[in-house]
């Protein structure tokens, strides 16, 4: 019986690179939260109260 | 079994699932986030279709990345083109991007899909990243991981003729 072993150092390698990739992502996905929560604020302070009479159609 | 990296990130937002969709799909939604750190993105053209174009420019925006691309020689602005290769509304978009900006290596190809998963009140956002080819730095790192793997049918036949 023979036995093989793979080296490590390649999957390694891979490894870090998906981490790396994995970070940007991150980060990436956090500011999509902040743009998603800043749509929101903006949404709402656009829609005018419901008792205000004044039409409101500057959406830009 | 695939030798290609594939990197998967989920996050859940408050719904609803348009507002999610919005930032994906709309000039003004998309400039907003996707920017690396450190860039910001103008997008000169986003064709929502499939094979509709989503071409930007990435421009370095912070002084310390200016400096940064300028002492490696690359540009601090540069024109991206993508392309949307998948698209139910609300549901899953697939875009593919040109990664031809990388010096020394060849351009290639890279896809990925998002999706987006209503639960609740919440809507989980995956995404899921592709590369057709990787960067030099990784190449080496693929080429060793794919010759050990091509390695191991005949070790198994190997072991078997053994046996």
């Amino acid at each position: 019986m023979r036995l093989y072993s793979l080296r490590p150092e390649p999957f390694r390698e891979l490894e870090a690179w998906v981490a790396s990739y994995q970070q940007v992502w991150d980060a990436r996905l956090t500011r999509f939260g902040a743009a998603l929560e800043k749509r929101r604020t903006r949404k709402k302070s656009a829609a005018p109260p419901a008792q205000e009479k004044k039409e409101d159609d500057s959406d830009e | 079994m695939t030798s290609k990296p594939t990197v998967r990130v989920e996050r859940k937002y408050e719904g609803p699932v348009d507002d999610l969709w919005w930032l994906w799909t709309t000039k003004e939604g998309f400039e907003s986030w996707w920017g690396p750190e450190g860039f910001r993105v103008q997008v000169n053209k986003l064709d929502l279709r499939v094979g509709g174009a989503l071409d930007y420019d990435m421009i370095a925006s912070d002084p310390q990345q200016i400096a940064w691309m300028k002492q490696n020689n690359m540009p601090v602005s540069h024109g991206t083109h993508g392309k949307f290769v998948e698209i139910v509304p609300m549901k899953r978009l697939g875009l593919s991007h040109m990664i031809d900006f990388i010096p020394g290596v060849e351009p290639y190809a890279n896809t990925m899909v998002v999706e987006f998963v209503p639960e609740g009140k919440m809507v989980k956002m995956v995404v899921t990243v592709e590369e057709h080819s990787t960067p030099e730095w990784t190449q080496r790192a693929i080429a060793g991981f794919e010759s050990q793997l091509t390695k191991v049918p005949g070790i198994l036949a190997k072991r078997r003729g053994t046996q």
